[in-house]
């Protein structure tokens, strides 16, 4: 990030900085929006007057990583339930659709550098549900998705509470939709990221490309393409929503008549009368 | 050369440990540590194939020649003899066989072609182990099954600690008791137990957290420590069972049919050499014509060794009185110079009487061989009555006497259905299979079987971590 | 768990089994369990474990008699670890070896994941059962597009006893079929599995799933031939954990499994006889000494009955060395196996087909088997002369 800041977006950091602590997640993502259009365009400007002055920043040039899809082993350290609960909350929005509780982890500790515990998600669902059941309410919190037929919450898969409810039901088509969906959005992610923080960027092109192989033609070689990634997936992920979306809206229809607004957000407990036999 | 194998658990290609060396005498032991790595285990295992393709060529060197009729063949005067605990063990190095023998270059790096070559010599053995009577790898757990008469069913008898315990059960232990109590603490292998690898883990995760992704030897070679110390224990109770197994079989002295057989191996173990010094290259899958071939050859192996054990072995013969493909009693006549007319000239036919213990049936004109002349030609059942407790079968040789053809009078004899030279002229196989399906295209050429070396190995599992484990064997 | 019994015969029945079971450890059956069962179906207290959910690995844990079981932490998460490749991504590398091993398209095919949001309970395995059934009920009145249920459940009765089983994936609408299909993580090596004890214990997984699902479609008034008689197993090829599909039929073994099934008596009948305060209680007691549990055990045999056979018990049933040593005890033939005891109808003791061997005269229950005994008796006195070097009680 370059040092010389226009004061424009060192009001709008401001401005942002205080959006935060009042927990006003709304403005704080407008403010971010704001903030990155406008350094967007700082870095245009910079990146021309060095080109000028023949320094060594080259633009429009996407640069490839060497990501070799491999694992490494990494340390768990747990956090405190507080800022593990924001980093899931801005990971999962960023992923934008359900995900696993391993991805959304992985996903945060390349993007943001936090480490989340996975073991203690557990004890997040619980202490969302609670928080929920409190008087102070939260703009969003953290929901299971639901399967789509019964709307039973479904374990270790997460979603956003202000996601409509057609995003946070699971179907048949809906486990590789949303894969795909997320591959694509953290694709986009990594070519935004690539002219900005390149540190960030090789981490996050790992996680792009264990996403990327199970898609056919995105992976070439051990580089990761972000225009390659995107276009493949995007192919194959036309052909799954036309059958994932119809399924969606007809299930979130039925989900609308029969769940209250709570069960709408956390899923419902299916009793059977007579299930038990011997 | 005596050879014992711990796989890493449900992992069919990746010996953990192997151990070889003279039978009764020390082991070398070559452990990879993480052996789902390409590099350490090729690392580890190259001595052992070194070893194994030196001693199997020194072997096949030394040969003597053979004549019969016209040709003379040059065979190896030994051949190599591995022995192993038991079948898995066979199997599993056959795979480890297929594995070797076809690995693939990794970036341009050819493997070690002594790892071909060990892995080409252990595919052979382990095809040529299905030849029934075959002694090139010795099975003992096959092998003191077949030698001694023990209260272990069959499926017990895999156990070569539970066999030797029945044959040999310490002053004043019950057989029974014996071979209960070592099924219990004997660890045999190939594929490790539950308690076994519950410590492997644990070894395995320290050894790849400490050595951290290096494969340099100087690096690797002492954390290896802990890990081949376990194994070495494993391996040490195995080593003395096999060792204690094979010199109380070299005990017993060896059958008559014995070197013949093993001289189809020695000729079968010196054409594998000559093959893998032209750089030979196996099918990995037989032609069908190929497979009949097989087939017949090894029902044919299958018939000879039989009958050899049964002529050779009288309690070996006892089942096949008991079926009636086999008579005995005592020659109370012989009439060396009974003639009989055959077509138009009258011929010596010896004429025997056999008074036998129990009564018997057999049709007139079935063929019997007297065990001592298997070899030869049959004996015709003439008339059978009823004598005494038992019967009287009147028998006549098929061909003139000779002394070495006839049984002693006032002797016993036994005659039986089984005789040891083949019927009859083998039929080649047309080179074309007679029948008329092919595949359209000829199957896509298959993916190496090393293809999947590069991925990570799976995290291990504990049992008590899952809801079932026994869903995942 | 609230019952709601069907009839007050149907709790006093499962009481019965459950006061049979007491403590010990419990066991609900799955069909890996179903197919050992059907080895050991005609052994009584074999029976009786399996109606009450015994397990019968476990009961003997602590004593000299405990079998060896479990496996390697190698093999389960290699097991593990292929379970998670196929479902991973969506099931993309299910969808993808499915369609070369089927050539059928299941690239865009409905995958119903049974396993996620369902309760891990009856409730749970209830629901998954019913959604099961009805997706194998479209097949006949809806169009035969592939679809695959991962985590079907099926639910039948087995000997009066109604029990949920789990099959890794079914493939419905394969050429307007259903195939069972099960995933192992041993390799497929050259087109064909590496091991073959393995192969022939899991196709009989499959094909008594194939035939539970038979009766589901029986029942809800389907062709029950819609359930093919081929079933799939899915394994790694070669080195690693890329998956390959094995296609084979079990027509052969559909009948025999139904046959031997057809056999076990209905637990209502074993209920109805159980002589009472007889649990497998004091056999589980890990505070009690060996002896005192294997008495214990003994008991309950020598009640119930038992039919021990090395081939068939050593690698079916938990129990297999505590009967083992009972019939060694009694000098049952037995103990050397199926084909020995067989041959010696009549004959009760190893003792005695010594004695008869030796020209012992044989009663009229031992008369048939008698006569081969003599003679085999003489024909080893004279094939092997020599006395055995240690002379030792006989069994």
């Amino acid at each position: 990030m370059s040092r010389k800041r226009p004061p424009s977006a060192e009001l709008l950091t401001k401005e942002l900085a205080k959006a935060v602590a009042a927990k006003d997640t709304a403005r704080a993502i407008e403010l971010t929006r704001q903030i990155e259009s406008q350094l967007q365009s700082d870095l245009k400007e910079t990146n021309g007057a060095s080109r000028d002055r023949g320094s060594g920043a080259s633009s429009g040039e996407r640069p490839s990583f060497a990501a070799a899809p491999a694992v490494v082993p990494v340390h768990w350290t747990a956090r405190s339930a507080g800022s593990a609960r924001q980093t899931i909350t801005a990971a999962l929005s960023e992923i934008g659709v359900p995900a696993k509780a391993r991805l959304v982890a992985d996903y945060a500790e390349a993007r943001f550098g936090d480490r989340v515990d996975t073991r203690g998600f557990s004890a997040l669902r619980r202490d969302e549900r609670r928080a929920w059941a409190s008087s102070s309410p939260r703009p969003t919190y953290i929901v299971p998705a639901l399967e789509g037929r019964f709307f039973q919450p479904i374990r270790g898969l997460l979603a956003l509470s202000d996601w409509p409810i057609e995003r946070r039901l699971m179907g048949p088509w809906s486990e590789r939709t949303d894969h795909l969906a997320a591959t694509a959005q953290m694709a986009r992610q990594l070519a935004w990221l690539s002219e900005r923080d390149r540190a960030v960027a090789v981490g996050l092109a790992s996680v792009v490309a264990g996403m990327a192989r199970s898609v056919p033609g995105a992976l070439d070689g051990p580089h990761v393409d972000t225009a390659r990634v995107e276009a493949a997936v995007e192919a194959e992920l036309a052909e799954f929503e036309e059958l994932d979306k119809p399924w969606r809206s007809e299930s979130a229809a039925r989900a609308r008549k029969q769940l209250s607004p709570e069960e709408q957000l956390w899923g419902r407990q299916v009793k059977v009368v007579g299930a038990g036999e011997s | 050369m005596g050879i014992v194998m711990w796989r890493l658990g449900g992992e069919r290609f990746r010996a953990a440990a192997v151990a070889w060396g003279p039978v009764a005498g020390p082991f070398k032991i070559a452990v990879a540590g993480e052996p789902r790595n390409r590099d350490l285990y090729f690392h580890a295992l190259a001595p052992f194939a070194t070893d194994l393709s030196t001693a199997v060529r020194a072997a096949a060197d030394d040969r003597v020649a053979r004549t019969r009729g016209s040709r003379t063949d040059r065979l190896p005067a030994n051949g190599l003899q591995l022995v192993v605990a038991n079948r898995s063990t066979v199997g599993a190095l056959g795979l480890l066989g297929r594995y070797l023998a076809y690995l693939s270059d990794r970036s341009g790096v050819s493997p070690d072609p002594n790892l071909m070559e060990a892995g080409k010599h252990l595919r052979f053995y382990a095809r040529h182990s299905r030849t029934p009577g075959q002694a090139l790898i010795v099975p003992l757990d096959r092998l003191l099954s077949e030698h001694w008469a023990t209260l272990l069913s069959p499926l017990e008898q895999a156990n070569l600690a539970a066999l030797d315990a029945q044959i040999e059960p310490g002053r004043g232990v019950h057989a029974f008791e014996a071979s209960a109590a070592a099924e219990r603490i004997a660890r045999i292998g190939p594929e490790p137990t539950e308690d076994i690898d519950r410590v492997t883990t644990e070894l395995v995760e320290a050894f790849n957290e400490d050595r951290a992704g290096s494969v340099d030897p100087a690096v690797v070679t002492p954390l290896l420590e802990p890990i081949s110390a376990h194994y070495r224990a494993l391996v040490e109770p195995v080593w003395a069972l096999i060792g204690r197994s094979v010199s109380r079989e070299r005990g017993l002295p060896a059958a008559p049919s014995v070197a013949g057989r093993f001289e189809s191996d020695r000729e079968a173990f010196g054409r594998h050499v000559d093959w893998v010094s032209d750089g030979g290259r196996y099918r990995t899958t037989d032609t069908p014509r190929q497979a009949a071939m097989t087939l017949r050859r090894l029902e044919q192996a299958r018939s000879r060794y039989e009958a050899e054990r049964a002529i050779e072995d009288p309690a070996c013969m006892v089942p096949y009185l008991l079926d009636a493909d086999a008579i005995r009693g005592t020659v109370t006549n012989l009439n060396e110079d009974h003639r009989t007319v055959v077509r138009v000239r009258a011929v010596q036919r010896p004429l025997l009487t056999l008074d036998t213990d129990d009564p018997i049936v057999l049709p007139a004109g079935k063929k019997l061989w007297w065990t001592a002349a298997a070899h030869d030609a049959p004996w015709e059942v003439v008339s059978v009555t009823r004598h005494a407790a038992g019967s009287r079968a009147v028998l006549m040789l098929t061909t003139v006497a000779r002394n070495d053809r006839l049984p002693a009078l006032r002797g016993r004899a036994t005659f039986s259905t089984l005789r040891t030279r083949s019927e009859g002229f083998p039929l080649a196989l047309a080179t074309a299979p007679p029948w008329t399906h092919q595949p359209e295209r000829p199957p896509a050429a298959p993916e190496p079987i090393d293809a999947g070396d590069a991925e990570t190995p799976a995290a291990a599992v504990d049992g008590s971590a899952v809801a079932d484990p026994e869903a995942y064997r | 768990m609230a019952k709601r019994s069907r009839s007050g015969r149907t709790t006093s029945k499962n009481e019965a089994l459950a006061a049979v079971r007491g403590n010990a450890p419990k066991a609900s059956p799955n069909v890996r369990r179903l197919a050992a069962f059907a080895k050991v179906h005609s052994c009584p207290t074999a029976v009786l474990a399996f109606a009450a959910g015994v397990d019968s690995n476990r009961v003997l844990t602590g004593t000299r008699l405990e079998m060896p079981f479990g496996q390697s932490p190698f093999a389960i998460g290699r097991g593990v670890a292929f379970e998670n490749l196929l479902r991973q991504h969506g099931h993309a590398e299910l969808r993808r070896v499915l369609t070369e091993g089927l050539e059928v398209d299941f690239a865009l095919a409905p995958v119903e994941n049974l396993r996620q949001g369902f309760q891990p309970n009856r409730t749970g395995l209830t629901m998954r059962a019913s959604v099961t059934k009805n997706h194998m009920k479209e097949i006949v009145t809806g169009l035969p597009r592939p679809i695959v249920l991962d985590g079907a459940v099926l639910r039948a009765e087995v000997g009066g006893i109604t029990a949920f089983f789990e099959a890794d994936e079914m493939a419905i609408g394969v050429g307007g079929e259903i195939l069972v299909g099960e995933n192992k993580s041993w390799p497929v090596v050259d087109g064909r599995p590496t091991d073959a004890d393995a192969l022939g214990s899991a196709l009989d997984q499959a094909a008594t799933y194939a035939l539970l699902g038979r009766r589901t479609l029986a029942e809800v008034g389907v062709d029950p031939d819609r359930v093919s008689g081929d079933v799939v197993i899915v394994t790694p090829r070669n080195t690693g954990l890329s998956p390959v599909l094995h296609r084979q039929n079990v027509d052969g073994r559909i009948r025999r499994i139904e046959r031997l099934l057809a056999a076990v008596p209905a637990v209502s009948d074993i209920a109805e006889d159980l002589p009472a305060g007889l649990s497998f209680d004091p056999v589980a007691d890990t505070s009690a000494d060996d002896d005192a549990r294997l008495d214990a055990f003994a008991e309950i045999t020598d009640q119930v009955g038992n039919v021990y056979e090395p081939g068939s018990c050593l690698t079916s049933c938990g129990f297999a060395w505590a009967c083992r040593e009972c019939a060694f005890g009694r000098g049952d033939p037995a103990v050397a196996g199926g084909s020995v005891a067989r041959a010696l109808p009549g004959v009760a003791t190893l003792r005695r087909v010594s004695e008869l061997g030796r020209g012992a005269p044989p009663s009229v229950a031992e008369a048939p088997a008698a006569g081969p005994i003599a003679r085999a008796g003489r024909l080893y006195d004279e094939a092997v002369p020599v006395p055995a070097p240690r002379r030792r009680r006989p069994a």
